[in-house]
């Protein structure tokens, strides 16, 4: 099994973890189509019961094929593992899991009842307690006024809400959800996610498969990012930001070179290189600028996911250069523009950088500690670390034999 | 509500909600309503309340019958009805596994198989409900304007829900493989066209197989008589030409037997290859025809075709078109061939066509099942 892509949490999380306290338990789930598309590339992951979990990753990383394979949608080149206690496959285990799929198409012809009613009845629902749900849940959904209408008359909003009533319908302990808030508007995604809490509450499970990062970010007990086949990290938002959290320092920027040439006197001892990223400044949770005169460290009000514009980017191409190095005590530290970050969670570990860049007749326009959002996370995973550059979308194709599926 | 249930009502919701199927039912209703513009008075056909045709001493109930298979139920119900509930019901499969649809199937409790099978039994419902009004509707016809009634008339349902059954079979196929509702319904239709084209190739070449073996047989006795007579007149030790005429008619009648007997056995081989080929295929036509079987007693059948190719032989001739066989021999040909058609067994007939249909339905659900959605 390859712990080096979980960042060494899996096993911490596995010591932790029984087998009946998993909902999903997946070793080594690969799919391969027509021979050649490595859709999943062995697949090791582990969703707790009464947990939301969010599989984030970019087109073609092989999310909807991983649940289409937990939902016997597609049939796995190789699984094992179990979900509910059962091996995957086994359909009467389906009766207790629920899913909505993307771009579902309900019958046209049906009502928002009779969908529930029907689909409830193939979950296995009683007639009479699949009547009372339907009810239940679009009441819940709050489509209650729309019951007796067409399904063809539905936008995609209310279709969502109806998705998301009919994955409900056999009370399941396990529900799978593909893109639950896709075209749903503001109110009804707050619903939905508040939903989503409820199920949580109660003890159910909640996998979603979404790519509104900040509703994941604020939903969900623990993540994992699928990059080509691949889980590229996986565990709580915490576990995986801890690494990456780390201090900014800006530097008032009048003459670039001047700046970059004292910084790097400053810390000699940093084994600084330069590399360069082709990307914009990740997107932060960052303020503008402190006016001047404010205390260094302060934090001013900060509105939510402000962006940065991207800086000193090369006339035409959309590449910057960044000094990267580590300081002797083995913190990390790199130099982007006007922006010094530095590895470390500590205050106390900032002084004598301050000092330094003070020594160097540098003035400091701010300093405060970042925090890494889940769509950092997800940038730095779908970024090719040689290159810098976004790896393109897609599984991927014709594997030479020594890359086949580990066993 | 059980899921067979649950899938059942779903499908009837679906006919219900497609325009065809009511479509369907109007103009079933209106060929009821032609069909009553016809009627039995004494020994005579009416139409709309006047004589049209007696047909004394036969009975007028076995013409009625017979114009009414014919008609209303073979051209109706056996292929424009057959081809609107095609058009209808072969989006079917391709709706089915359309993505973002099979996902929702699929996730729940019930196997591939099950969800395959139970959909295709609901795709039978359509021909199912249209056979049942029409022939409920028939039936009260042939009560209220021929005065008789005909329960053996509900045998349709069965049976035109089986011959549809043929065709579903390869149409799920065609739309489980393709994907697409247009291709699954031209493919069907040109499959459907093929086997009417060999088992029509198949009931010409019996007829003509029979009026051959007639040819044969009259060869044969001419033969005979002419070598009766040839010994006769040795025997007699007649000094006259006649030995010598006889001589020579028997060599002709010989040759003409040997010719026949070559083009009968050409025929023979040809009809044996087309006969093969029909086992192995689904026998729409003669699944329809097991109706008339029903309906008609093999005297009447037969007093009615030897009436319709003889007066074809009579239009023939007064057209100057003389038949290479004398006009009993059409007659008896297509009666003869009829009671063969008439007398194949039913087992055969279904049998071989169902055991067609499983394979073919048993490779779609095949591929139902293995495929990756």
């Amino acid at each position: 099994m390859d712990t080096q892509g979980f960042g060494g949490i899996l096993p911490r999380f596995m010591a932790q973890t029984t087998n009946a306290d998993l909902a999903i338990d997946l070793t080594h789930v690969a799919k391969i189509y027509r021979g050649k598309v490595h859709a999943l590339q062995g697949i090791n992951m582990q969703v707790r019961k009464g947990e939301i979990f969010g599989l984030l990753g970019p087109n073609g990383a092989g999310k909807s094929t991983l649940v289409k394979i937990m939902m016997t949608v597609v049939r796995p080149t190789q699984a094992q593992g179990n979900i509910l206690g059962q091996p995957i496959g086994n359909k009467p285990t389906l009766a207790k899991v629920g899913y909505l799929p993307e771009n579902h198409r309900f019958p046209r012809y049906l009502t928002a009842r009779q969908t529930l009613e029907f689909f409830g009845a193939m979950c296995k629902v009683e007639r009479g307690t699949a009547k009372r749900r339907a009810d239940e849940l679009l009441e819940t959904v709050r489509m209650t006024d729309w019951a007796d209408h067409k399904i063809s008359t539905f936008s995609k909003g209310m279709l969502q809400r109806i998705g998301l009533a009919q994955s409900l319908m056999g009370d399941p302990d396990l529900v799978l959800l593909d893109e639950p808030t896709d075209g749903v508007d503001p109110v009804g995604r707050r619903e939905i996610l508040d939903a989503m809490g409820r199920l949580r509450d109660s003890g159910k499970t909640v996998f979603i498969n979404s790519h509104a990062l900040s509703e994941l970010e604020s939903i969900c007990d623990r993540v994992a990012i699928l990059v080509k086949g691949q889980v590229a990290s996986q565990g709580t938002i915490d576990e995986l930001t801890i690494a990456r959290q780390r201090y900014e320092i800006e530097v008032a920027w009048t003459d670039p070179a001047a700046v970059r040439q004292k910084v790097l006197a400053g810390l000699p001892n940093a084994g600084w290189k330069p590399a360069m990223t082709s990307l914009p400044p990740p997107q932060m949770r960052q303020p503008p600028p402190l006016p001047a005169g404010a205390p260094v460290g302060a934090v001013p009000a900060t509105p939510l996911n402000y962006v940065r514009p991207p800086i000193a980017l090369s006339p035409g191409l959309s590449q910057r250069a960044i000094d990267k190095g580590s300081l002797p005590d083995g913190k990390w530290v790199e130099l982007d523009g006007p922006v010094l970050r530095v590895g470390t969670t500590e205050p106390a570990d900032m002084q004598p950088i301050l000092d330094m860049l003070r020594g160097q007749g540098l003035i400091v326009r701010r300093m405060q500690p970042m925090r890494v959002s889940l769509e950092d996370l997800f940038i730095e995973a779908v970024t090719d670390p040689t290159t810098g550059g976004i790896a393109s979308p897609g599984a991927q194709h014709k594997m030479k034999p020594s890359e086949g599926v580990r066993p | 509500m059980n899921q067979f249930l649950a899938l059942l009502v779903d499908g009837y919701r679906d006919l219900n909600a497609r325009k065809l199927f009511w479509i369907t039912l109007i103009i079933s209703g209106l060929v009821i309503c032609v069909a009553a513009i016809f009627g039995i008075k004494g020994t005579a056909i009416t139409f709309a309340g006047s004589r049209m045709a007696d047909f004394a001493p036969m009975d007028p109930l076995a013409w009625y019958t017979w114009g009414y298979g014919k008609i209303f139920i073979g051209v109706w119900l056996n292929w424009a009805a057959i081809a609107l509930a095609l058009i209808s019901t072969a989006g079917l499969f391709p709706d089915l596994i359309s993505s973002g649809s099979i996902d929702l199937y699929l996730s729940k409790p019930i196997s591939r198989l099950r969800l395959f099978l139970f959909k295709y039994v609901t795709g039978l419902l359509f021909v199912a409900l249209q056979v049942a009004v029409f022939s409920a509707a028939s039936f009260l016809l042939f009560g209220i304007r021929a005065h008789a009634w005909r329960p053996g008339i509900f045998m349709a349902i069965p049976i035109v829900v089986c011959m549809f059954s043929y065709l579903f079979g390869f149409c799920v196929l065609l739309g489980v493989w393709t994907r697409s509702t247009i291709a699954a319904i031209l493919l069907t239709v040109l499959l459907w066209f093929g086997m009417w084209l060999v088992q029509y190739s198949d009931s010409q070449l019996l007829q003509i197989n029979v009026m051959i073996g007639m040819q044969v047989d009259r060869d044969k006795q001419s033969l005979a008589t002419t070598d009766a007579e040839l010994r006769e007149a040795n025997g007699a030790g007649s000094s006259t030409t006649r030995p010598a005429s006889l001589t020579t008619e028997r060599d002709s009648t010989a040759v003409e037997l040997s010719d026949v007997e070559k083009t009968q056995a050409r025929f023979v081989m040809i009809r044996n290859i087309v006969k093969g080929v029909k086992t192995v295929i689904p026998k729409t036509g003669e699944t329809n025809d097991l109706l008339d079987r029903w309906l008609l007693s093999d005297s009447d059948a037969n007093e009615i075709v030897a009436a319709m190719t003889g007066s074809r032989s009579r239009r023939r001739q007064a057209r100057g078109q003389v038949s290479r066989s004398p006009e009993e021999d059409v007659t008896l040909g297509a009666i003869q061939a009829q009671e063969i058609q008439r007398h194949t067994s039913m087992w055969y007939i279904i049998g071989t066509s169902l055991l067609c249909e499983a394979v073919v339905v048993g490779f779609a659900a095949w591929i139902f099942c293995r495929r990756d959605y």
